[in-house]
């Protein structure tokens, strides 16, 4: 009921009010299909780039033991976490030099921030096949590749697929780094939304813009969905992990490539963070507790950082406590897939579109919430809850239900047994949740650009902001803030981590 | 004298589809009725309709001479022990064991260590329940099943994830622990060896019984 009633208030009721505005007549104008198909071109480079990138490491990192296997696992997700702006700005100054902003710097990015999605979604189903079934082919006469293509690539299918669908969504609905890393030939549907809306106030053609993006967007996931669900069960127990043999050194050698790709932007941004046109420099981290640090008086960087946190630990209660519920809801069997469904259709409503129909529906009488600071944490919960749902349920539903049954044969009332049964459970997951929520919410970009006030922006929006200003004031000010959000986005990830291994 | 478990024209199934009935047995204080027959006949589905986290199609489940047809699974007094021990992780040994006496208020170590002593699990009742083995924590799971006092156990296929020498020692000692209890219990296995060392009745479900 919880999450259902939370869903109906701060998504249904948003989308709701976009689409009126629609109206009948769709206006769809000759540069929005130019748009869509640039759109469509660059969100498929940006999956295959990722693919290509991400099967090989998800191979290494979930089969093979090796010394450092573990730290190069955590460091592949260290680009998902990382807020797009971020990413943005690390890129501009690692490359920014030798690469033009544009459709290559975009790919690029792209790749880089879902590199995780692929190693994580194709890791975790490639960890789960037993390498008997390699073996058979091989004592068949296969080759280790035929093998590969023959017996592995099917059953990992499923997975490929699905991250596919995910990388293309987000890569199609990017807007932080389309925004600050493109060109005119880079704008995704997303940017135009962001553009009529904010700098055109064409809010029919920004609406029009965003619902031709969420039909694209709930094509490619349904379509994923459909596809990726024929997958081949697994296994309750992951076969250990393989030994390596003298001769494939390389495979760790892969490992400490993909790391260290990883780790590049962060290092450009710290060395940006700490370096003028004279040499180094401590002044730009000085001066983050100064209201005009960088710019003309649009607040300073300390007290952008005190809000995104205010946000953050709100999004956090909101999420944990509407996800949990979500999750527990989706434990009874024949509500399973319409409680999943219904709390992972956020992911489907991209972040600016969301943060705009709330503006439509609560900014202005009779709902007008804009004073009280709550649409941003609780349009953050909104996209947050999806992540959540996603740590939450599978974590519960690995927890035998029969122990529920024991405990009641033993005396416990329902309650009793289903804390008996979840609660351990349940306690870690909520707290993982929640951290993963306060983390989204840090790096959010797209909704808070809509919902923030103007003059108490968010960390990314203050970041956005620097960048958009000349000097290299605004831009060493923008690298030490963005490396203290960083720091936070990526402490917050690594307790979640320590916490889902606990359980 | 009243049976300890009756089971009165049961008739079991899902979702409206029959699986086997209408079945009528009574078992008295300490006897063991052993559940053989092919997979898929519907033995489980039998202990879950007894325990209660399945409604019968039609028929009565008693203990001790009360309908606890339409009680929930906590108020019927019937435990329960699956093949997997199912220990609750966040507990030691003792506090597993326990569980069902706290429910009750019931505070008394007595009950606890005379349990740990009778099956062999002394000197383990601070450990944490994932450095057991799988005999000890089998033990474990029939200990805290017994503790409340139980008009009846049910014993869904308990052994079969241990090996044969184990196995057939347990199945000795746990027929000895109920008739020492006056528990009745109901013994699903795919075992008649194990049933004959068992039982004193056995039940062989097929698919058209």
């Amino acid at each position: 009921m919880v999450p259902t009633a939370f869903l109906v208030a701060f998504l249904v009721f948003p989308i709701g009010t976009l689409m009126v505005r629609v109206g009948l007549g769709l206006h769809v104008a000759p540069a929005t299909a130019t748009l869509f198909a640039l759109s469509l071109a660059q969100a498929t480079a940006s999956t295959l780039l990722a693919l290509a990138i991400g099967v090989p490491l998800a191979a290494v990192v979930s089969r093979y033991s090796f010394r450092g296997r573990a730290l190069a696992q955590a460091l592949l997700t260290v680009p998902f976490v990382m807020p797009t702006v971020v990413v943005a700005l690390a890129f501009r100054a690692m490359l920014g030099s030798s690469l033009p902003q544009g459709m290559v710097l975009v790919v690029l990015a792209h790749a880089y921030v879902n590199l995780a999605v692929v190693v994580r979604v194709v890791g975790a189903t490639w960890a789960q096949l037993p390498d008997s079934y390699e073996m058979v082919a091989r004592s068949l006469g296969a080759s280790t590749w035929r093998a590969f293509i023959t017996v592995t690539l099917p059953s990992l299918r499923g997975a490929l697929i699905a991250s596919a669908a995910i990388v293309f969504t987000f890569s199609f609905t990017s807007l932080g780094i389309a925004l600050l890393l493109g060109d005119s030939s880079t704008r995704t549907l997303e940017s135009q939304v962001f553009r009529q809306a904010g700098t055109l106030l064409d809010f029919p053609g920004a609406a029009t813009t965003a619902l031709l993006q969420l039909l694209v967007v709930v094509a490619v996931l349904g379509a994923g969905g459909l596809l990726s669900a024929r997958a081949p069960r697994r296994p309750l127990r992951p076969p250990a992990l393989r030994a390596l043999l003298p001769r494939e050194w390389w495979i760790p050698a892969l490992a400490a490539l993909g790391g260290a790709l990883v780790l590049a932007p962060v290092v450009g941004l710290i060395y940006a963070s700490l370096h003028t046109s004279h040499g180094w420099t401590a002044q730009w981290w000085l001066s983050l507790g100064l209201i005009d640090a960088g710019t003309d008086r649009i607040g300073s960087p300390v007290s952008a950082l005190v809000t995104s946190l205010g946000y953050a630990g709100l999004t956090a209660v909101v999420a944990g406590l509407v996800g949990g519920c979500a999750a527990v809801a989706a434990l009874t069997q024949a509500r399973t897939r319409v409680v999943a469904l219904i709390a992972l259709a956020p992911l489907g409503v991209s972040a600016a579109t969301l943060g705009l129909g709330v503006l439509l529906a609560f900014g202005r009488p009779p709902f007008d919430l804009r004073s009280t600071g709550l649409l941003v944490p609780m349009t953050h919960a909104l996209v947050a809850v999806p992540l959540v749902v996603a740590v939450a349920a599978p974590a519960l539903r690995a927890a035998d239900p029969r122990r529920a049954l024991v405990a009641a044969s033993l005396g416990a009332a329902p309650t009793r047994a289903f804390l008996a049964a979840y609660g351990p459970v349940l306690r870690v997951v909520s707290l993982s949740a929640a951290g993963l929520a306060a983390a989204v919410s840090l790096g959010e970009f797209g909704a808070a650009s809509f919902l923030a006030r103007a003059g108490s922006p968010t960390v990314p929006l203050q970041i956005a902001r620097l960048l958009s200003r000349p000097g290299e004031q605004a831009y060493g000010v923008a690298a030490a803030l963005a490396v203290v959000l960083v720091a936070f986005t990526l402490s917050l990830t690594l307790i979640v981590d320590r916490a889902g291994r606990t359980t | 004298m009243t049976a300890r478990l009756e089971v009165r024209d049961l008739v079991i199934g899902h979702h409206g589809e029959r699986y086997a009935g209408p079945l009528s047995f009574a078992l008295e204080p300490g006897e063991i009725l052993a559940v053989v027959g092919p997979s898929g006949v519907g033995k489980t589905t039998l202990l879950s309709t007894i325990l209660g986290s399945v409604a019968p199609l039609s028929g009565h489940v008693f203990i001790d001479g009360t309908d606890v047809t339409s009680e929930p699974i906590h108020h019927r007094g019937i435990g329960i022990v699956f093949q997997e021990p199912l220990l609750f992780p966040h507990l030691d040994v003792g506090r597993n064991i326990a569980y069902g006496l706290r429910l009750r208020g019931d505070r008394d170590p007595v009950r606890v260590s005379e349990l740990l002593d009778w099956l062999e699990l002394q000197g383990l009742e601070s450990r944490k329940v994932d450095s057991l083995s799988g005999g000890q924590a089998q033990r474990v799971a029939l200990a805290r099943a017994l503790a409340p006092r139980p008009g009846a156990l049910l014993l869904d296929e308990p052994f079969s994830a241990l090996d044969t020498d184990l196995r057939h020692r347990l199945a000795v000692d746990i027929a000895t622990m109920l008739r020492r209890e006056h528990v009745a219990a109901i013994h699903v296995t795919h075992d008649r060896d194990e049933a004959a060392v068992m039982a004193d009745r056995v039940l062989s479900l097929t698919p058209d019984s």
